[in-house]
C-alpha cells in the first residue's frame, strides 16, 4: 500500500467516527437536499435537459482540438492572449513571467478549483506576491489556511461559530457574529483589494468555441470584480471546459445552477469575450487565457473514461455521495474530491499514488443517479479499479483491508461497536503502510457515543 | 516558441486519443425544442414575480414622469445624496424631469448607480447588462446599491432569446463583457445561511417603464 492511501485510510477512518463532522456536514447537504427540487422545477423534462448537456459536452470533447483552435482565433482576434500549458508547473512558470512583467504585489483571486489543482496560492507566496481569495467561502479557507473542502461550497464543514472564532483570532473582530456580520467584514476588507491589485486570476466554468469567449458562473460578484479592476486578468482553464456554442449557455447556466445550489441561474453568469475594447469604459487592458492540460488528455485517450471530462463541477455527486458525507472532503486530500474526485485523480495525477481512491466507494450508484450530465460515474470508478488491477497494483491482504474499511467508514453502529481496538487494528495493522512511515495511530478506546453519554450522563 | 510547442504537444495528444471516437451518448434526445416550462403570462408579470422572489425590488412606472416621482420617493425616503450615473442619456431623461438628484462622480464612495441594460430576461427574473454601455463592467457591480432603468420592450422570455438579442445586435463584435445579473449578490458559504450583498450590490432595483 502507498503512503497516500495510507494516509487516507488512516484520515476518513478518524473523521467517519468524528460526529460534529458528520452533524455538519449532513445540516449542509439537508438544506441544498431541500432545494434542488426547487431549481428543478424550471424544466419540463430535467431527463432530456441533462441527456442534451451531456451530448454537447461530447461534442465539445470529441471535437476537442477544432474546438480549441476556434477559440484561440477569435479571442485573439479581440486582444487576448492564449497561453497553452500542457503541465501544472508550465502554467505557474506562465503566470509567474506575467506577474513579473506587469510588478504584480497583490492579486486577487476569485474561487477556482484548476488554480487549486496547480497549488497557484503556494506559487505566488513563493514568489513574494499577496494573492487574495475573494470568494467568502475561499476566504476563510484561506484564513484557516486549509483547501476547499467542497468544490462548490469550500467551507461546509465549517458551522458559523467556527467561521466566528476564526473572524476573531485572524482579523480581530469582536466575538460571536453572525453570518451576516461575517459577510459585511469580509467584504469591507476585500473592496479595496479590487481596485488595488495589478491583477485578476479567475477560473472559468465553460470556454465558448464560436464567439471565442469564457464564462464565468458565481453568486457573490467577485469574480465581475476580479475582472473588472485590475489592467490585467488571466483566466486559468482546465482544456475540457469546452462548449461549441454561446447559445449552448441557455441550458447550462441553468443546468449548473439547479445542481449546484439549486438555484434558477446563479446570481451572476458572465460572458467574456476579450479585454476592454476600444470604445469601452472600462475593463483589464490585457487579458490571458491560460489552457491547461495537466492529466486531461489521458482521460482523453481511454474512450471509456473520456466521458468525465463533460464534468461541468456542480458538485452533486459529491453531496449524493456516502462516502464522501461520512469522511469528508479532506480525507481525500486530492483537489477534487468526492466521486468525481476518486475518478479523475489517478488519471491526473498517476495511477499507483490514487488508485485507492477508486475503491473509495461503495458503488451505490447514487453519484450516477443525480450527475447533472449523467456521467457513469460508478462505472468509471470500477474501470479504474480494473486498470489498477490490470496495472497489477492490488493485493489480497488489501482488498480484504478495504472491505472492513468499507463497512467501519459507512455504518454507523458498527463504527461504534469498532471501539478504540479495532480502529487501531483497521488502521495501523491492515494498512501495514501506516505504520511503516509513521509511528502507530492510537483512537481512543470508547466511542464516541461511549464518550458522549459518561460525559452527559445519559 | 515554447508557447507554439506546448500547443503542438497538447493537440498532437488531444488528436492522437481522438482517433478512438467514443459515439453520441443520447441519440434520440437531440433537438431544439425548449426543456424549461413555457411562457404562461406576461413577460411583464413573470419577470416582476421572478425578480421579486429573488429579493429584487421592482416598480413599474407608466411613463418617465412615473418614473421620476417614484426615483425622488425612494431617493428622499433612503436620503441618498451621491448617485453615480455616468451614461448620458439616462442622466439627462432624469434631469429633464426636474427630479432632485446629487450626481457624484466617484463610484467606491456613491450610495447607489443608475444604469440602463440590454434586456430583462423573464423566466428567471434576470437583468442582461454589458461592457457596450458606458457604464462599463464596475458600474452595477461596484455600487452597494443598483438602479436599473428598463423598458417593456427590452423583455424576453428566456436567456436563449436573450443571447440571440446580443448576437442580432452586435454581431461579430459582441461586448468584452456580457453578465446576467439575477438579483442582489448573495453567498451561502456560511452555514449555507442566504446572506444578500457580498461582493456586488446588496440591493438591486429595477424600475420597468411601459414602452
Ligand atoms: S461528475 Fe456530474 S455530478 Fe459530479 S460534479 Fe461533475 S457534473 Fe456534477
Amino acid at each position: 500500500m502507498t503512503d497516500t492511501a495510507a494516509s487516507f485510510i488512516a484520515k476518513s477512518t478518524i473523521k467517519a467516527a468524528d460526529m460534529e463532522h458528520r452533524r455538519k456536514i449532513n445540516f449542509n447537504i439537508a438544506k441544498y437536499n431541500a432545494v434542488v427540487p426547487i431549481g428543478k422545477e424550471q424544466f419540463t423534462d430535467v431527463m432530456l435537459a441533462r441527456e442534451r448537456a451531456k451530448n454537447a459536452k461530447w461534442r465539445a470533447i470529441e471535437n476537442l482540438d477544432k474546438y480549441l483552435e476556434e477559440f484561440e482565433k477569435k479571442i485573439s482576434e479581440r486582444g487576448a492572449k492564449v497561453i497553452w500549458a500542457d503541465t501544472a508547473d508550465d502554467a505557474l512558470a506562465e503566470i509567474g513571467k506575467i506577474c513579473a512583467a506587469k510588478n504584480c504585489t497583490t492579486l486577487v483571486k476569485s474561487k477556482s478549483m484548476v488554480t487549486e489543482e496547480i497549488h497557484l496560492n503556494d506559487f505566488l507566496e513563493k514568489n513574494g506576491i499577496e494573492s487574495v481569495e475573494t470568494d467568502l467561502g475561499e476566504y476563510i479557507q484561506q484564513l484557516d489556511g486549509e483547501p476547499p473542502y467542497h468544490i462548490v461550497t469550500p467551507a461546509m464543514h465549517k458551522s458559523k461559530e467556527d467561521v466566528a472564532k476564526l473572524f476573531v483570532e485572524k482579523l480581530g473582530v469582536p466575538p460571536g457574529l453572525t453570518p451576516e456580520q461575517l459577510t459585511l467584514v469580509a467584504r469591507d476588507k476585500l473592496r479595496t483589494k479590487y481596485t488595488a491589485a495589478q491583477v485578476g486570476v479567475t477560473g472559468a466554468n465553460f470556454i465558448i468555441a464560436d464567439t471565442g469567449s469564457i464564462a464565468i458562473t458565481e453568486n457573490e460578484g467577485n469574480a465581475r470584480l476580479s475582472c473588472a479592476w485590475p489592467p490585467t486578468h488571466i483566466v486559468v482553464v482546465g482544456i475540457e471546459k469546452m462548449i461549441p456554442s454561446i447559445n449552448d449557455l441557455a441550458l447550462f447556466w441553468p443546468l449548473l445552477s439547479t445542481y449546484g445550489t439549486g438555484q434558477q441561474v446563479t446570481v451572476y453568469n458572465s460572458i467574456v469575450s476579450g479585454p476592454k475594447q476600444p470604445n469601452e469604459k472600462d475593463g483589464p487592458e490585457e487579458m490571458y487565457v491560460i489552457l491547461l492540460n495537466n492529466g486531461r488528455t489521458n482521460l482523453l485517450a481511454n474512450a471509456k473514461t473520456r466521458e468525465a471530462l463533460y464534468c461541468i463541477r456542480c458538485g452533486a455527486c459529491l453531496n449524493a455521495c456516502p462516502v464522501y458525507k461520512n469522511i469528508g472532503g479532506h480525507s481525500y486530500e486530492t483537489t477534487y474530491s468526492g466521486p468525481i474526485g476518486s475518478v479523475i485523480t489517478p488519471h491526473l495525477k498517476n495511477m499507483g499514488d490514487y488508485k485507492h481512491l477508486s475503491n473509495a466507494s461503495s458503488l451505490c450508484g447514487n453519484c450516477t443517479q443525480v450527475c447533472a450530465v449523467k456521467i457513469n460515474l460508478h462505472e468509471l470508478l470500477l474501470e479504474n479499479r480494473q486498470e489498477a488491477v490490470a496495472q497489477g497494483e492490488s493485493s489480497l491482504s488489501e482488498r480484504i483491508a478495504w472491505k472492513v474499511w468499507r463497512q467501519s467508514s459507512l455504518n454507523r453502529s458498527m463504527m461504534n461497536i469498532g471501539n478504540g481496538n479495532l480502529k487501531n487494528w483497521v488502521v495501523n495493522k491492515v494498512f501495514k503502510g501506516w505504520t511503516t512511515h509513521r509511528s502507530e495511530l492510537h483512537f481512543s478506546q470508547k466511542t464516541f457515543n461511549e464518550m458522549w453519554k459518561e460525559q452527559h450522563n445519559q | 516558441m515554447k508557447a507554439s510547442t506546448a500547443k503542438e504537444n497538447i493537440l498532437r495528444k488531444i488528436r492522437q486519443a481522438l482517433s478512438t471516437p467514443v459515439p453520441v451518448p443520447f441519440p434520440l434526445s437531440e433537438g431544439t425544442e425548449s426543456v424549461f416550462q413555457p411562457k404562461t403570462q406576461d413577460n411583464e408579470i413573470e419577470f416582476a414575480e421572478r425578480f421579486t422572489k429573488l429579493q429584487g425590488r421592482f416598480a413599474f412606472c407608466a411613463n418617465e414622469t412615473e418614473l421620476a416621482e417614484q426615483l425622488q420617493i425612494l431617493l428622499t425616503a433612503r436620503s441618498w445624496q451621491h448617485i453615480y450615473c455616468v451614461e448620458e442619456t439616462l442622466k439627462s431623461n432624469l434631469d429633464q424631469s426636474a427630479l432632485n438628484i446629487s450626481f457624484t462622480n466617484d463610484l467606491p464612495s456613491c450610495e447607489a448607480s443608475i444604469t440602463s441594460c440590454e434586456c430583462l430576461v423573464a423566466r428567471t427574473g434576470s437583468i442582461m447588462l454589458s461592457s457596450s454601455s458606458p457604464s462599463g463592467r464596475t458600474t452595477s457591480v461596484y455600487a452597494p446599491v443598483h438602479i436599473c432603468i428598463a423598458y417593456t420592450n427590452q423583455l424576453v422570455y428566456d436567456i436563449k432569446d436573450a443571447l440571440q438579442l446580443m448576437k442580432e445586435k452586435y454581431g461579430a463584435n459582441i461586448p468584452s463583457l456580457i453578465t446576467l445579473a439575477s438579483g442582489p449578490s448573495r453567498t451561502a458559504d456560511i452555514e449555507k445561511t442566504l446572506v444578500v450583498g457580498v461582493h456586488g450590490p446588496k440591493e438591486v432595483f429595477c424600475f420597468l417603464i411601459e414602452r
